[in-house]
């Protein structure tokens, strides 16, 4: 049987092959799944609930009419496609650039805080010292758009956006590919820009943007670029706004923290569908909401890099006491324990489920310094108003610190007594048993031997 | 391993020798031999008592081009020669040649094709091999295996096993540097083809392809495996690497021609074992008739329990292999009652099947090696290469269906250098009887082919996708040794599906891109039944206690139903069919449940339309072939008594129907011809029925297939897209009447066997009229023309038509499900065997089964 008979077995969809082949029985009756239903207007109605017969003819009708006719000419797609052609080694590519003032507002902030965030503020927001020596005003933002959220050789990253200073300008430069198989220019263009950069930074780009970047070099057989540095502020950001944010999308952040509100913003479901159209035949501005869309992913990349530098810059009571909580575990996380003093000191100010952390671990700082008295009023002043479940766990740390550090077994005594939730019961009369002893024994105005 | 014998060191001198129990009388497998040969009234019932001898060792010197490094280390562990057909598969390797090598169960398959890669590891530090197993035990246990050889020839490339419990880090490490890959076949197509480009290193030194288990990739999968490799290669070739491929197998009929169509390319086949085997003795008993005129036979399920007591008794280490899960955890059951009065620990006796939790298994495994498990019963789940190490004796309760699964298992016996016993006991089941009439011919027979269709349509254009997704696809392309033409028409269809976008290259040529936002991987599996397991979770503790793929639930899971499970039995309290869970309790009822399947085939297109068969034949009968839709839906099940088989009870099972589509031949009998019988209807369905049973008989014989493969159903010939009422009571309803029997393959999409059975159908009329007259049967018996339908047809004989009851039609509809024929056979053959009820030989129907299916055939024209 030839493969066009076969063929016309398959339903129109194709989509067959999996309800059934896939596990010996049959997709539920209905469940067949358009691949792209907004485009399917102006093809034959291949799904019209016809006899099998008849759709089969239809089918073979189809076949004939379309080697009939000429192919549609797709050598220019790019009509009606904002921007203009650029060449480079690899031959043509399709630019979108547009330049942005630093004083820029994206939402509540500047584009020029970008540039003065320091490789060391971001080494220690992204948790790698290998930053510090970076000089972020030679980073190069990128974000892209794709034709879908899978990773592997068959997502294609269609629409390359990068942003990077120049001088104080921020210039946007959109990479947009016209027809699959034209990436070799825009892939070269990328590897340029990245080898004139100190460094990339992305939102989430370390396991989705980099790794399909890296597949398209790998298939076009190019080599990939090293980027001598990944700054992912996705991670980052999580960091900061754990406290205040479940969710840390980009666009959630916008509102949050930048607040900024996206209008008429499209889907990202609806980007694949978008670009599909546009690929066969569709006028090129139906792009234009989808560059849009990125760009202004690109332009609030640069204003968090800036928000997130500026926050951790120095301790603040204007801002969110979480935040500074969070700036604070953060900090201690990156080994600066004046910078988590700091911080912990501003949110002390705050509610007790901000206040409570906040000073518990101001007194965990103290203690690696050494300054126990330090630590114990840090504790202490926690302990006057944490939530009741709470309180044997800091009696238990207090206690310790009286024992060990400032040798008062009394106090010590105290504080064990309220302890004992804290531990289990074994080791909990231990500590009064031996804390019991000591005390008494301290009490005495002389060593029991000398009576 | 290869150990020449000289080398073993003799076997119990210095062994301590404890007191043997009351039941260990003088032991052995000569003992029960000699016991079985001197009782006169059991000895004649062996239809077969031979000595396949002793094959000595064929030993050659280590190839001189064997990288000393490695050569040395095969050394330092005692090989110091390599049996014949590993030196073989060696040279062929080294020179580049595709290999398979089918050699039998522990003639050391794997040095086979861990010498070429070892080898070529040792001359570049670079190459990279993948090892592909269709399971994930079987994967790590090479993976150790590996390690062993290659740290004792110093060799630092590594060997990964990467599937989906492989953690993160360990996938890294797989990725950038191990030098053997160990995965399987779904992980392959899933999780690394799709990501090519991060294994790209891999591809590009990649010089070596190792399939073992060729064998199992039979009917879907190994369509599937077909098409995985192709996309394999393509992927490969992308990144420069071109590998040999080398395929090991246990045996098959036809091991280079499976391995050529899998691959697409020439394949080498080294097959000449030269592994020494011990004597084995090869047994076949076939349980008495009790019943001559019926053709019912003593349970074949007690027969093997009776033999295999003997020789767990004795001290022999059994293994018995059952047909279906019930059968095995039934002979578990009966096993540990029978032997438990002699003061056996049940501990000692276990079963093993698919369901099991892999936990359960290893330990099972692992209490086989040891050999704190003297006896174990199980499915074919123990025929792939598990290792459990040797046993004394092979019991197969009832014909696996193919010589080649026969010695399989018989394989699974044998200690290098002792005798073994290898025993078959047959059912009633025509291919059993077939064999025990003639047992010399399971010595030396043909062995069964495995049979692929890699151009199936649908799993074609499935992973046609899945390549297209890894790589654009450039007109003109081929795909495997599919011709670019076809190719192309298939990547238009695909484009105008708008899966694919085609794009024209500056050659001119349409390059295809993926073009949606799907991964397709994700949406075609490679197993029919793995990838939607049910739990059985046990209510009083909570826990999972097995799994269950889809299919078999249907059968063993519905509520109700008993789920036997290590010997005991739990019921179905609660199926949450969404969710796929059973909730079970453990209940001890003196019967087990056995579903009844009612099975529908409709004609979705025909390739060869319906058309007289032949001029000799009866004008009325229609012959024609193509695709159909087979629905099949469990509608109810029987309660069993434990011990004496009866049939104690009926439920009903409401469960959603299962389809699936493939391909079938018919034989369509006019509407004249019914009339012109004079018979009511149901009783000439329930002839043609027979009929069925006797042609898919002669055909699973002449196509050498294994009759779980091929299905079979009696309908009217339904018209495009009609549907029958559930009850089918349009069978008797309907008018005109053309009742039609199908037979068909029994995996989705179909392998090949319905066209050749329809080229050979009138040869395939003559062969099962002549089955039909030759059986010594009265009435039509198991053998024959199969189990007659029961009370029902008995009462339905003399009814009105208009009166029958649902129950009864569905009764009379519900076909054993294909691959529980045997199941439903030992169930009429035990039924009958308390002489006081047998079911078919009070009816008055049941004598006319016989006369009246032969009456068919000769209206038809066929016989005379």
């Amino acid at each position: 049987m030839d493969m066009k008979k076969k063929l016309s077995r398959l339903r129109p969809d194709g989509a067959m092959a999996e309800g059934q082949v896939a596990d010996g029985r049959s997709a539920i009756v209905g469940s067949r799944t358009p691949v792209v239903d907004a485009a399917t207007a102006d093809a034959p109605n291949l799904d019209a609930p016809i006899g099998r017969a008849d759709n089969i003819k239809s089918r073979l009708l189809a076949l004939a009419n379309r080697q009939a006719k000429p192919k549609r000419s797709r050598a220019e797609p790019a009509s009606g496609l904002a921007g203009s052609v650029r060449s480079n080694a690899r031959g043509e590519l399709h630019v979108v650039a547009q330049s942005f003032d630093p004083d820029h507002s994206q939402g509540c902030a500047r584009l020029r805080r970008g540039l003065i965030a320091t490789g060391e503020l971001i080494a220690k927001l992204a948790l790698d010292e290998r930053l510090t020596p970076i000089d972020l005003s030679r980073a190069l933002y990128i974000d892209t758009e794709t034709t879908g959220l899978s990773h592997g050789a068959g997502t294609l990253p269609f629409l390359i956006g990068m942003a990077w200073f120049d001088g104080a300008a921020v210039q946007v430069e959109q990479l947009v590919l016209r027809k699959p198989g034209e990436e070799g220019p825009m892939l070269e263009e990328l590897a340029m820009r990245i080898a004139q950069a100190s460094c990339i930074v992305s939102y989430n780009g370390k396991s989705f943007d980099w790794p399909l970047l890296r597949t398209r070099f790998v298939l076009n057989r190019m080599k990939v670029p090293e980027p001598a540095a990944h700054v992912d502020l996705l991670h980052c950001a999580r960091r900061v706004f754990r406290r205040r944010l479940t969710n840390v999308q980009l666009t959630e952040l916008e509102r949050e923290v930048l607040a900024l509100t996206r209008h008429d913003d499209v889907g990202g479901a609806q980007i694949p569908a978008i670009y599909m159209e546009f690929l066969r035949g569709k006028d090129g501005a139906c792009l234009n909401p989808i560059l849009v869309h990125n760009q202004h992913d690109l332009v609030s990349l640069v204003a968090l890099l800036g928000v997130l530098a500026d926050k951790l810059e120095s301790a603040s009571s204007d801002d969110d006491l979480r935040d500074q909580l969070a700036l604070a575990e953060l900090s201690v996380r990156a080994g600066d324990g004046d910078r988590a003093h700091a911080f912990a000191l501003t949110a002390a100010a705050g509610g007790s489920d901000v206040s409570t952390p906040a000073l518990v671990l101001m007194a965990r700082v103290h203690k690696r310094r050494g300054e126990f008295a330090s630590a114990v009023a840090a504790l202490e002043r926690a302990l006057t108003h944490v939530e009741p479940d709470n309180a044997p766990s800091l009696c238990l740390e207090l206690a310790k610190l009286y024992e060990r550090r400032l040798r008062d077994p009394a106090r010590a005594l105290e504080y064990a007594r309220n302890a004992i939730m804290a531990e289990p019961e074994v080791a909990s009369a231990r500590r009064i048993e031996r804390l019991t002893r000591r005390a008494s024994r301290l009490a005495l105005p002389f060593p029991a031997e000398f009576e | 391993m290869a150990e020449p014998p000289e080398l073993l060191a003799p076997s119990n001198v210095l062994e301590f020798r404890r007191p043997s129990a009351p039941w260990q009388k003088p032991g052995g497998i000569g003992h029960v031999l000699s016991s079985w040969r001197e009782d006169g009234r059991l000895y004649r019932h062996f239809a077969l008592d031979t000595l396949v001898p002793e094959r000595p060792a064929r030993l050659t010197e280590l190839p001189v081009e064997l990288s000393p490094q490695v050569a040395s280390a095969l050394q330092r562990r005692g090989v110091k020669q390599l049996y014949t057909h590993q030196a073989e598969a060696y040279q062929r390797a080294r020179a580049g040649e595709h290999v398979v090598v089918a050699t039998p169960t522990a003639s050391g398959k794997s040095l086979c094709y861990n010498l070429p890669v070892l080898d070529a590891f040792a001359r570049d530090s670079e190459a990279r091999a993948l090892y592909l197993f269709p399971t994930k035990a079987l994967a790590r246990d090479q993976e150790v295996a590996l390690h062993d050889l290659m740290h004792a020839a110093a060799l630092t490339h590594g060997a990964i096993t990467y599937d989906g419990d492989t953690p993160g880090d360990a996938r890294r490490a797989a990725r950038e540097k191990s030098g053997v890959l160990v995965t399987n076949p779904d992980m392959l197509h899933t999780g690394i083809l799709p990501h090519h480009a991060s294994w790209a290193r891999l591809f590009a030194n990649l010089r070596f392809i190792v399939i073992d288990e060729l064998h199992s990739y039979r009917g879907v999968f190994g369509s599937h495996l077909a098409n995985v490799l192709r996309r394999l290669l393509r992927v490969a070739r992308f990144h420069g690497g071109s590998p040999t491929v080398m395929f090991a197998s246990a045996t098959i009929g036809n091991p280079r021609e499976h391995a050529e169509r899998i691959l697409g390319d020439a394949v080498s086949l080294v097959h000449e074992s030269g592994a020494p085997a011990g004597e084995k003795h090869v047994m076949v008993f076939n349980p008495p008739l009790l019943n001559p005129e019926l053709g019912i036979r003593a349970s074949y399920i007690k027969t093997a329990v009776r033999l295999t007591a003997d020789l767990v008794r004795a001290g022999v280490s059994t293994i018995v292999f059952g047909q279906s899960r019930n059968s095995v955890e039934v002979m578990l059951k009966y096993l540990r009652d029978r032997l438990g009065e002699d003061g056996v620990d049940p501990e000692t006796i276990h079963a093993y099947r698919g369901g099991y939790l892999p936990e359960t298994r290893r330990r099972i495994e692992a209490g086989l090696r040891e050999g704190a498990v003297r006896c174990v019963v199980a499915t074919n789940a123990l025929e792939l290469g598990i290792d459990i190490g040797a046993l004394d004796a092979v019991v197969c309760a009832g014909y696996p269906g193919s010589v080649a699964g026969l010695w399989q298992r018989f394989g699974r016996g044998g200690r290098r250098g002792e005798a073994s016993l290898a025993l078959l006991v047959t059912s009633s089941a025509p291919l059993d009887q077939f064999f025990a009439a003639d047992p010399e011919a399971l010595i030396g027979a043909p062995v069964e082919h495995a049979r692929i269709d890699p151009d199936n349509i649908e799993i074609l254009v499935a992973h046609l996708k899945c390549a297209a997704f890894e790589l654009p696809f450039e007109e003109g392309e081929a795909f495997g040794d599919v011709p670019p033409s076809a190719i192309k028409d298939a990547l238009d269809y695909l484009a105008e599906s708008r899966i694919v976008h085609p794009v024209p290259a500056t050659s001119g040529r349409n390059v295809y891109h993926w073009a949606s936002d799907v991964y397709p991987a994700n949406h075609v599996s490679l197993r029919t039944a793995s990838w939607d397991n049910f739990a059985v979770i046990d209510i009083a503790s909570d826990h999972t206690i097995a799994e269950m793929d889809w299919r078999s639930t249907h059968t063993m899971l519905h509520e109700q139903a008993i789920y036997q499970h290590l010997g005991e039995q739990y019921q179905v309290e609660r199926l949450d069919y969404e969710n796929h869970k059973a909730y079970v309790r453990k209940v001890a009822p003196d019967y087990y449940t056995d579903a009844m399947t009612y099975t529908r085939v409709a004609v979705l297109e025909d390739d060869v339309p319906s058309e007289r068969v032949s001029e000799h034949l009866a004008s009325t009968l229609a012959g024609g072939m193509g695709e159909v839709s087979v629905v099949s839906k469990v509608v109810g099940y029987k309660k069993i008594k434990f011990h004496t088989h009866e049939n104690v009870g009926y439920g009903d099972v409401h469960l959603p129907e299962m389809q699936m589509h493939t391909s079938a031949m018919w034989l369509t009998i006019g509407n004249e011809l019914v009339t012109s019988l004079g018979v009511a209807r149901p009783l000439v369905i329930d002839a043609l029925r027979g009929l069925a049973n006797a042609l898919h008989t002669v055909a699973c014989v002449g196509l050498m297939t294994d009759p779980r493969d091929l299905g079979r159903t009696v309908t009217d010939k339904a018209g495009e897209g009609a549907t029958a009422p559930a009850d089918g009571g349009w069978l008797v309803d309907r008018e005109p009447f053309h009742p039609t029997i199908f037979l068909y393959d029994s995996v989705a999409g179909g392998v090949g066997l319905a066209p050749r059975l329809h080229e050979d159908r009138v040869e395939m009329l003559v062969r099962a009229h002549a089955l039909i007259r030759a059986c010594p049967c009265s009435a039509g018996c198991p053998s024959c023309i199969g189990p007659g339908i029961g009370v029902g047809v008995a009462q339905l004989a003399g009814a009105p038509q208009s009166a029958l009851p649902a129950a009864a039609m569905r009764q009379l509809e519900a076909a054993p499900l294909m691959g529980e024929l045997d199941e439903a056979l030992v169930r009429v053959t035990d039924n009958s065997q308390s002489v006081a009820q047998p079911t078919m030989a009070s009816m008055p129907s049941g004598d006319m089964r016989k006369a009246l299916a032969l009456e068919v055939l000769r209206a038809l024209g066929v016989g005379g």
